[in-house]
């Protein structure tokens, strides 16, 4: 009897030996098994004897909390020079420079820069300087940093996907804020925006069956809200800050109706017949295309790098 | 007491608090971990504070999910001493590798590298016959006090496998040492 059975009866023996450190009461309750469990069960308890002794540390473990803590202020010190020299640069060259091209270390030698500026925010509930920070901003890329952190920190898809929602939001208010400041709008504003729709779409494209209308149909309304704000924004722009809305409004677009598409699609290879409302403009010529885009495809899409 | 996600938040700023509070919380355990699997106090007290600097560049490039960090850490440790074994006495391990394949029939040379602590002690030597991955079960397992499926988190392996793993770890020490079994 060597199979899955005897490994899951040899653990129940095990869990009740280790705990009561006695053999015998699991034994009789398999007779017909002791011969085999005997053995392995008191070689259990002899390796949980020899491991119950472990001496305390000689240097009560502080030589590596030292260590660990100077590391990190090497690091951060580094970093910091780095993140010196990216915010020159990039302040320098303008506002419309490849952001998304900064490796996430970069940006997070920007989140080391705010710490060690005083934005110490890292307690009480302080308001971040950084959150509050505009494409062009010092404090920019440590807003961007932030993002990607707690878009890591996610733990279900759900919650990425309104994470992703919220800053793809926040590139928006971004514009507009930027546009009463009177402030050029990155392209990169709307790069990061469409990237984070698609990372929302990618992650309803990993949703089972059941969710996935549901999270498409979130995503739709959250980019027809979005478009409406940016079509709010004064128009009264230069013409590079324009084609950046233009672009921004029409990464939303594509969404809502990838997304739209997507929940109906969904919905109808489960025979629902759900109320979708596909309340596009451009449903016709989307009609076209309706092979080509489907929920499923959403598991593909490419997600950048910064935000994973 | 912040939660794990705040304070892995604050780590990655290089907060001193949050780091320091992160080791305090975890280093004993770890240590606890690394003493069994090498038997020293010198040694398992510096690979511990090799576990902490190695998450420092880990959390930095942000390869842990939420909710297992403390299980990353124990990965951490485990390859560090599959490493240390593996630079600090290669010479010894084609020998320690040879036999514990006669002995492991699920053993692999590279799952081997790791084994190279000489013990006067039977049991002590048996133990290091064992592949790594076995080693890591029974320290969880009888040392740590993990369950199977808290042990299969660490190892990232099914529950099934953990118990596969034990039953014959078990077996292979019970062969090693014969009838001084008591």
């Amino acid at each position: 009897m060597r199979g899955r059975s005897f490994d899951r009866l040899l653990e129940r023996c095990l869990e009740e030996a280790v705990r009561t450190g006695d053999i015998e009461v699991a034994l009789a309750r398999y007779p017909k098994q002791a011969r085999e469990l005997r053995p392995l069960l008191e070689m259990a308890l002899t390796v949980n004897k020899r491991y119950a002794d472990v001496p305390e540390p000689a240097r009560q473990l502080r030589v590596g909390r030292e260590r660990l803590l100077r590391v990190a202020a090497r690091q951060r010190a580094e970093m910091l020079e780095g993140a010196h020299a990216q915010n020159t640069r990039y302040t320098k060259k303008g506002q419309r420079g490849p952001m998304l091209r900064i490796a996430f270390a970069t940006k997070l030698i920007a989140v080391i820069l705010s710490a060690v500026m005083g934005t110490t925010a890292l307690g009480g509930g302080t308001a971040w300087a950084a959150l509050e920070s505009l494409p062009g901003d010092l404090l920019y890329p440590v807003k961007i940093a932030l993002e990607d952190t707690r878009l890591n920190l996610a733990d279900s898809l759900e919650d990425r996907l309104e994470l992703a929602l919220e800053f793809a939001g926040e590139r928006v208010e971004e514009a507009g804020a930027l546009t009463d400041e009177d402030r050029p709008i990155p392209e990169a504003t709307a790069i990061r925006a469409e990237e984070q729709i698609r990372f929302a779409l990618g992650q309803a494209g990993e949703a089972t069956l059941e969710q996935a209308p549901g999270l498409f149909l979130r995503i739709a309304e959250d980019a027809e809200g979005q478009i409406v704000l940016l079509m709010d924004i004064d128009d009264d722009l230069d013409l590079d800050d324009h084609e950046v809305l233009i672009s921004m409004r029409e990464a939303f677009e594509q969404g809502r109706d990838e997304a739209l598409e997507a929940a109906g699609e969904s919905d109808s290879d489960e025979d629902q017949d759900g109320d979708v409302d596909v309340d596009s403009d451009e449903d016709e010529d989307q009609d076209s295309d309706a092979d080509s885009v489907s929920w499923v495809n959403c598991i593909a899409w490419p997600v950048s790098k910064s935000m994973r | 007491m912040d939660s794990e996600q705040q304070l892995l938040e604050r780590a990655l700023l290089y907060d001193e608090d949050a780091l320091g509070e992160i080791y305090d919380r975890y280093a004993p355990l770890i240590y606890r971990y690394l003493y069994r699997r090498v038997q020293s106090v010198q040694l398992a007290e510096d690979l511990t504070g090799d576990v902490f600097v190695r998450m420092l560049g880990a959390l930095r490039a942000q390869r842990f999910q939420l909710g297992t960090f403390q299980a990353w850490l124990y990965r951490i440790a485990h390859n560090l001493v599959v490493d240390h074994y593996r630079e600090k006495q290669p010479a010894l391990l084609g020998d320690l590798t040879s036999t514990a394949e006669a002995e492991n029939p699920d053993a692999s040379s590279d799952e081997m590298l790791g084994e190279a602590m000489l013990s006067s002690q039977e049991l002590e030597a048996a133990m290091r016959q064992l592949t790594p991955d076995q080693q890591q079960v029974l320290v969880l397992r009888f040392g740590q006090g993990f369950t199977a499926r808290e042990t299969a988190k660490v190892i990232e392996k099914s529950v099934g496998a953990i118990e596969a793993l034990q039953r014959r770890a078990l077996a292979a020490l019970r062969r090693m040492l014969g009838e001084e079994v008591p």
